[in-house]
């Protein structure tokens, strides 16, 4: 079983003149993982993508995919085990959704019986005969997603797939994401700026912010940083926090708030006890949960690292 | 390398569905021959070289004027499909080598070239049989037909790199309406043959059909701006970062 | 007012105005050419001479040219997807104002231009006597009349159809009328016959004495309701545009 990453970057870069959209990314996707690329809008997602596909040709650093760099020569040989969905579907609106794939199946060379089963895959199997320029945003975005499916690829590059959908087309295009791997063998790598979605479907994140990759791990990690907290608010807060430490604890202030990992009941009746005992008093104590999104802020909103 | 462009040209094929862009080709030749026949019909008095003053007027115009636009309408039309709706990333990222993909949209735009010049000789024969033309039909004919043919395959790839570049429809248009008139000009100087709109009409004997044409020259010329402005063409697919907007 | 400014915001970096002064260099080359090396009748006649060829370079150039000017207006709206938008925003009769005004200055100063280039060449050859005036002026309006009406014409195709296609090839069709209807008559109702109809003067060739001879028209009632036409199309297509572009539904 390899263990190889089927994406690797390797300081990564591109500018556009003299602005640095991506700076020295360095991504890892392991295979059969469903990587959430994940920033605000801006951050450098679809340049990103779009050097890993060969749409823009990096500044500085190196793709590899599947093992092989990603240049001139090996171009033909990867795009066939790639699809994508970038930006905006891409259609022929005078066509049909079954003649607009018939041209991606030619190009692609794989077999015209895939069109029926990626049709099928994305609900489209109704409307394929119908003109794609009357198809609702939705539809056009899943005639992408059928698009990028056809010939099974190995790797599967979505670009804001859920964009302008419904919240019934967002769970349903979720779902399916989620699916590929196991169903198809297939590796995602799906970009979103919306942290929930991402939460939802994926099982690796990366984060960007202005460029840089800030954040790199499994979505566990992530949520591992998400822990539960109590929260004290107390008269001497200085010696309530000394005391706390000497008892093994690890202590954060926020405001005038104490910041403790989480306790059972039994540990926080003992706390209040030992504080009281100290001529402590105890105004405050709440459960906190710093969430994904505090996280997600602080590591796109202002300097930060885990 | 051959099946990349066999799949090329299949793909444009299809894209082309639905696109009833040839009628202008059937349309237009139409319009300039049922004119051309009524204007020799009316002068025939002056016009009394037959198959070949009937030919002056149906050329002149259709060579100079609206072929190299049509043509350049046609090639327009090939890009503008990937121009809008973001389809130069699905473009780009098909698994065809750049030469592959630009062919196919060569091949496209020859293909109605060669029926429309295929149209316009029908045309020249019928009209000129209901004339009464009794005399047999101009076996030079055959050679206005290839040397056309050849000079519109040259305006073909001259057209597509502009389309190519340019991402309005209409510019290339213009400049193709342009070109030809200008190239009215440049054969009156004696240069036509410098020149790839010209090598169109000059291939026709547009309005000169007793033209002894320089077939070395023709040939070199057309063959030079076909490669010239098909290598520019796969160049700027291969190097330019297309912004799919 | 607004609209109208936002019109020339969109169309910055469009190089319109490149384009429409390159295709009326070709105008203005082919003049040239057509007037070069005058003899002493061409200088005895060249002011009226002038206005005899350029309705009839303008009936083969223009309905191409304005093809192209309101392809390109049109088109900004079509790539950009914003018909939908623009049409919420219950501007869409001001929209359609507004390319119409957009269009209407570009094609005003070509033609100022046009007739700029025709002065600067008579002075240039050194044309006997002076352009008269009421002529002259007469023909730029008229001149300026007729390409709104075709310019009319295609700017509602051109919104009309995603596919660029149809108004080009009536452009293309409109300049092959052109042509047509200069070899058939001396006037014609259809709009692409609105620069025969307006032409002030008329050639005489006599095939014995090889002369030329220009004179001003002197107009029947039939040919004076043609010109009357032009304007009639104006309306026309200026009409079926606010109603089509207001109605439609994209």
């Amino acid at each position: 079983m390899s263990t190889q990453n089927l994406v690797e970057t390797h300081n990564l870069t591109k500018e556009y003149g003299k602005v640095r959209c991506v700076d020295s990314v360095n991504m890892r996707v392991a295979p059969g993982a469903v990587y959430g690329f994940l920033g605000p809008n801006g951050a450098g997602k679809s340049t990103t993508l779009k050097m890993i596909l060969g749409l823009a040709k990096p500044t500085a650093g190196d793709i590899t995919l599947f093992g092989t760099p990603v240049n001139e020569k090996n171009r033909i040989g990867l795009l066939k085990q790639t699809g994508s969905l970038i930006e905006s579907p891409s259609y022929y609106g005078h066509l049909t959704g079954e003649e607009n794939l018939q041209i991606i199946q030619t190009l692609k060379g794989c077999s015209e019986k895939d069109i029926d089963k990626v049709l099928k895959i994305v609900r489209l199997d109704e409307a394929r005969k119908k003109l794609v320029n009357h198809y609702s945003l939705g539809m056009k975005q899943r005639l992408g997603l059928a698009a990028a499916l056809l010939g099974f690829p190995k790797l599967l590059i979505l670009d804001e797939p859920t964009n302008g959908l419904d919240p019934a087309g967002i769970q349903e295009m979720r779902n399916l994401i989620r699916s590929l791997p196991e169903a198809y063998g297939m590796t995602i790598l799906v970009s979103s700026h919306l942290l929930s979605e991402i939460d939802q479907m994926a099982d690796h994140v990366g984060i960007i912010r202005k460029g840089e990759l800030v954040y790199q791990d499994s979505l566990e990690s992530l949520h591992a940083h998400a822990r539960e907290q109590i929260a004290l608010r107390v008269s001497h807060t200085a010696i309530a926090a000394d005391l706390l430490r000497q008892n093994g604890m690890e202590v954060s202030q926020e405001e005038d708030y104490l910041l403790l990992p989480m306790l059972d009941d039994k540990q926080v009746a003992a706390l209040c006890r030992q504080l009281i005992s100290q001529n402590v008093s105890l105004y405050r104590i709440e459960k906190r949960e710093k969430s994904l999104e505090d996280i997600f802020l602080s590591l796109t909103g202002k300097e930060s690292s885990l | 390398m051959k099946s990349s462009f066999r799949k090329a040209v299949r793909a444009e094929r299809l894209k082309l569905k639905r696109s009833p862009v040839w009628l202008a080709f059937i349309a237009l030749p139409m319009i300039s021959a049922f004119f051309g026949t009524f204007n020799y019909l009316n002068n025939i008095e002056i016009l009394k070289s037959e198959w070949f003053s009937l030919w002056t007027q149906h050329s002149l115009f259709l060579c100079y004027f609206f072929m190299p636009a049509l043509i350049g309408t046609y090639c327009s039309y090939l890009w503008r499909l990937e121009h809008t709706r973001h389809n130069w990333n699905s473009f780009l990222t098909s698994p065809l080598p750049f030469p592959a993909l630009y062919f196919g949209k060569l091949a496209q735009a020859v293909f109605m070239a060669v029926l429309g010049n295929l149209w316009i000789f029908f045309l020249y024969y019928i009209c000129g049989k209901l004339s009464g033309l009794n005399s047999p039909f101009p076996k030079d004919a055959a050679s206005w037909f290839l040397f056309g043919t050849i000079g519109a395959v040259a305006v073909c790839c001259v057209q597509l790199f502009f389309s190519l570049v340019i991402r309005s429809f209409a510019v290339p248009i213009g400049i193709a309406m342009a070109g030809g008139i200008l190239g009215l000009w440049v054969t009156n100087k004696g240069m036509g043959l410098c020149y790839p709109y010209s090598l169109y009409s000059i291939g026709m004997r547009a309005n000169n059909p007793n033209l002894e044409l320089d077939i070395g020259a023709h040939l070199v010329n057309s063959a030079g701006y076909i490669v010239l402005f098909a290598a520019l063409s796969v160049l700027y697919l291969r190097r330019h970062e297309i912004s799919a907007n | 007012m607004i609209t109208l400014q936002m019109e020339f915001k969109k169309i910055r970096r469009k190089k319109i105005g490149l384009t429409m002064f390159a295709l009326l260099g070709i105008q203005f080359a082919w003049l040239l050419w057509s007037t070069n090396n005058p003899n002493e009748q061409e200088l005895l006649q060249g002011w009226l001479g002038h206005l005899q060829s350029q309705p009839l370079i303008c009936a083969i150039m223009m309905p191409t040219i304005m093809s192209v000017l309101a392809s390109r207006l049109a088109d900004i709206e079509h790539k950009g997807n914003t018909y939908k938008q623009l049409k919420t925003l219950k501007t869409a009769g001001a929209l359609y104002r507004a390319k119409v005004l957009c269009g209407f200055l570009f094609l005003f100063l070509m033609t100022a231009a046009n007739f700029l280039f025709l002065l600067l060449l008579g002075y240039k050859y050194g044309y006997v006597g002076n352009p008269d005036p009421k002529a002259y002026l007469a023909a730029f309006i008229l001149q300026i009349a007729c390409c709104l009406s075709l310019y009319l014409l295609q700017l509602d195709l051109s919104m009309l159809f995603f596919n660029q296609m149809i108004p080009l090839v009536v452009g293309l069709c409109g300049s092959m009328l052109g042509v047509i209807l200069m070899y058939l008559k001396t006037y014609s109702f259809l709009p692409w016959g609105g620069f025969l109809s307006s032409a002030l003067v008329m050639m005489d060739w006599n095939p014995d004495t090889r002369v030329i001879t220009y004179y001003y028209r002197d107009y029947t009632p039939i040919e004076l309701f043609a010109v009357a036409m032009i304007f009639v199309w104006i309306v026309f297509f200026y009409t079926a545009g606010k109603i089509l572009f207001t109605r439609k539904e994209s």
